[in-house]
């Protein structure tokens, strides 16, 4: 966009700030935190389902539609995630460590708050970061070749494993479980079977949405199960003692609170919009990185146990790659998410081509795409605040009532993913990986990072080796690689004697 | 805290490195190519190195072991996890509704009465005892309504586990 254009920009003002607009953004809304608080329902579900409508429905409402939803949606996840430990989508699952033990201590509500207005900082950044930054960060994009992805990819990996527990030997461990974990199935490359073990469906990997069902939910059914079959008297609700002692007077999320938490809002943001604007990565890497930065970074000495900060910076990245994720869309036609692939279909649908000369030819609709991301989020807040009282009274069902009622979601909602019975016993798996987890007090943000990075670090750092006829040097081909892997190297180090440092002093 | 100079903590780890190990060295007698190892040796060579680490930590440091959580059962992990395949395997064989409300009363009913017999409540066993039928029904409906109806779900009959 190298002038703004005037009339484009008031046509696009008269359309998005239109009673009609605003309905189909509404119900968009409405159904994207639904359907984001059902667990495994990804809200790619609702976004695939609406799809059809930009046959017939006019662009702005078609996309008011589909990014209500999708902003819906991403923040709906947070809410089971903070209310059950159970994340409504995979974005939502760094949420879960933090939310839920705020829950458990009775401060469900100032969580569930938190989460509401990081999503909407982050949405509200990642938006602004959209309109004034598409062109020169959708023109840095291609420059990450494979080497650079590699790189990128690699730093992502070491400073979460560096990041993530007292013990490096746990955090390694748990990355070591989720690369195997992903490598599980069909040679990205070759087309070779790897550890399948002759199971037919597992050739197309592990699949994502059961392993991260089954990882964080069904740990926590088992020990609420366990609570309400050894000791009924104490199986209460969700929340426990502290949400019976403050049922009638939970205070709800105060300034200073979300003010001491900026850190985690800021990093979020910056993290979510830099992710969320690069191909693949996409909202649960964003999220999990931000909140292993943060945890570096936080004077919060609950983080990781129960902290507002912790939740902050998981859901502010979350929503910042909503409006970051149209930039390699808008401007190379390339989707960088699932959900992004739905929303360049709905555009291609609607007679606008997507490419580099969509801001050039389709000015106007480029406009309106910002005003509705834009406006997205203020009705988030909106319809969020309206429905925390709804989720956050759920906590207050006894136990025995409302996890078989869990259970039930969780099966169907794994089955629903993709109709397979393959699936529900994925999940199974996965959720005993979990209960092991927990027992053994892993760490569980290496695993799913390594599971989501691992297709990604090995197609790039494959496509490197191919490209230079196995010259290692290749990696270190650009000042962008260098750059990354000195920044690697340097951030271990440094997190590494902080690290030990720290624990000298305690 | 354990007084042991080897505790539970490092031989789990030594057992998940051996076992990777294991792993390790089997892949040289795989028929995959070189590269097509090269990912899974990485992770496999992380699980044998993570617990090397933990060993060692539980070796030199016994005072900073963190003692393992106690409230895991292995039997409760088991049972729920059977319940959750037997209810995937019903719904797919008597219909969604059918199964939901199987799957709900049958667990709350057990629940109600050994709440009301370890209490001697049974005067109101059978209002509780309506009220979670009820809402079991209401679940059940609104499961099939959402899945089923809406969504289209399909539910192929499979038998066999």
């Amino acid at each position: 966009m190298s002038s703004f254009n005037v009339d484009a920009a008031l046509a696009a003002v008269s359309i998005v700030f239109a009673l009609d607009t605003a309905l189909f953004i509404m119900i968009g809304i409405v159904v994207g935190i639904s359907v984001g608080a059902l667990p495994g329902l990804a809200h790619s579900l609702p976004i695939a389902l609406v799809l059809p409508f930009s046959f017939f429905l006019p662009i702005h409402q078609t996309m008011g539609l589909l990014i209500g939803t999708y902003q819906g949606g991403t923040y709906g996840g947070s809410i089971t995630a903070i209310s059950f430990g159970t994340p409504g989508t995979p974005g939502a699952a760094a949420t879960v460590t933090d939310g839920y033990a705020l829950t458990k201590q009775g401060k469900g509500k100032k969580a569930l708050q938190m989460g509401l207005y990081a999503s909407v900082v982050g949405g509200i950044f990642g938006s602004i970061v959209l309109i004034f930054l598409v062109v020169p960060i959708g023109q840095m994009a291609p420059r990450f070749g494979p080497g650079e992805l590699t790189a990128l990819y690699f730093l992502a990996l070491s400073l979460v494993v560096v990041f993530s527990t007292e013990n490096p030997g746990k955090g390694i461990l748990s990355a070591g479980i989720g690369f195997f974990l992903a490598v599980i199935g069909r040679d990205i490359i070759t087309g070779g079977l790897r550890f399948t073990f002759g199971i037919r469906y597992m050739q197309s990997g592990f699949p994502l949405v059961p392993l991260l069902m089954g990882f964080f939910a069904l740990p926590e059914l088992i020990y609420q199960i366990h609570g309400v079959i050894r000791d009924p008297d104490k199986a209460g609700k969700v929340g426990d003692q502290p949400v019976e002692l403050h049922s009638k007077t939970e205070e709800g999320l105060g300034f200073r609170e979300m003010w001491r938490s900026w850190r985690g809002i800021g990093i979020g943001s910056v993290v979510g919009t830099f992710l969320g604007a690069l191909p693949g990565p996409g909202a649960t890497l964003a999220a999990y990185t931000s909140y292993s930065v943060t945890g570096q970074f936080t004077k919060d000495r609950n983080y990781g146990k129960g902290s507002l900060e912790g939740v902050a910076a998981a859901e502010s990245a979350n929503n910042a790659t909503c409006g970051a994720t149209f930039i390699p869309l808008l401007t190379f036609g390339i989707p960088g998410s699932s959900i992004s692939a739905l929303l360049m279909a709905a555009l291609i649908m609607e007679g606008v081509p997507v490419g580099p000369r969509v801001v050039v030819d389709h000015t106007q609709v480029v406009y309106t795409l910002f005003l509705l991301i834009l406006v997205a989020n203020p009705f988030n807040l909106l319809f969020g605040k309206l429905l925390i009282p709804v989720f956050t009274r759920l906590t207050k069902i006894p136990s025995a009532v409302l996890w078989p009622i869990i259970a039930v979601v969780l099966v169907i909602g794994t089955y629903a993913y993709n109709s397979r019975p393959f699936d529900i016993l994925m999940c199974i798996v996965a959720g005993l990986i979990g209960y092991f987890y927990k027992w053994f007090k892993l760490p569980d943000g290496p695993l799913i990072l390594a599971f989501l990075v691992t297709p990604l670090f090995e197609a790039s750092f494959r496509q490197a080796l191919t490209i230079s006829r196995g010259n290692w040097m290749f990696f270190l081909g650009s000042n962008i690689s260098r750059v990354l892997w000195v920044v690697t190297i340097v951030a271990v180090i440094f997190f590494v004697v902080k690290r030990k440092r720290h624990s000298e002093e305690e | 805290m354990s007084t042991k100079r080897f505790s539970l903590i490092g031989l789990t780890g030594t057992l998940l490195a051996v076992m990777a190990a294991g792993g390790f060295v089997w892949t040289f007698s795989s028929s995959l190519r070189r590269m097509e190892l090269f990912v899974p040796r990485i992770a496999l060579g992380l699980v044998v190195f993570g617990g090397i680490l933990i060993l060692l930590k539980d070796i030199l440091n016994p005072g900073e072991r963190d003692t393992l959580s106690r409230d895991w059962v292995l039997p409760y992990a088991i049972g729920v996890s059977l319940a959750m395949w037997a209810y995937g395997w019903a719904f797919r064989n008597i219909g969604l509704m059918t199964a939901t409300f199987l799957f709900l009363a049958i667990w709350w009913v057990w629940v109600a009465y050994r709440d009301a017999r370890r209490t001697g409540t049974f005067a109101r066993f059978r209002v509780t005892l309506a009220k979670r039928l009820a809402l079991a029904v209401a679940v059940a409906v609104v499961v099939q309504l959402i899945f089923v109806t809406l969504l289209r779900m399909h539910l192929p009959r499979t038998p066999l586990p």
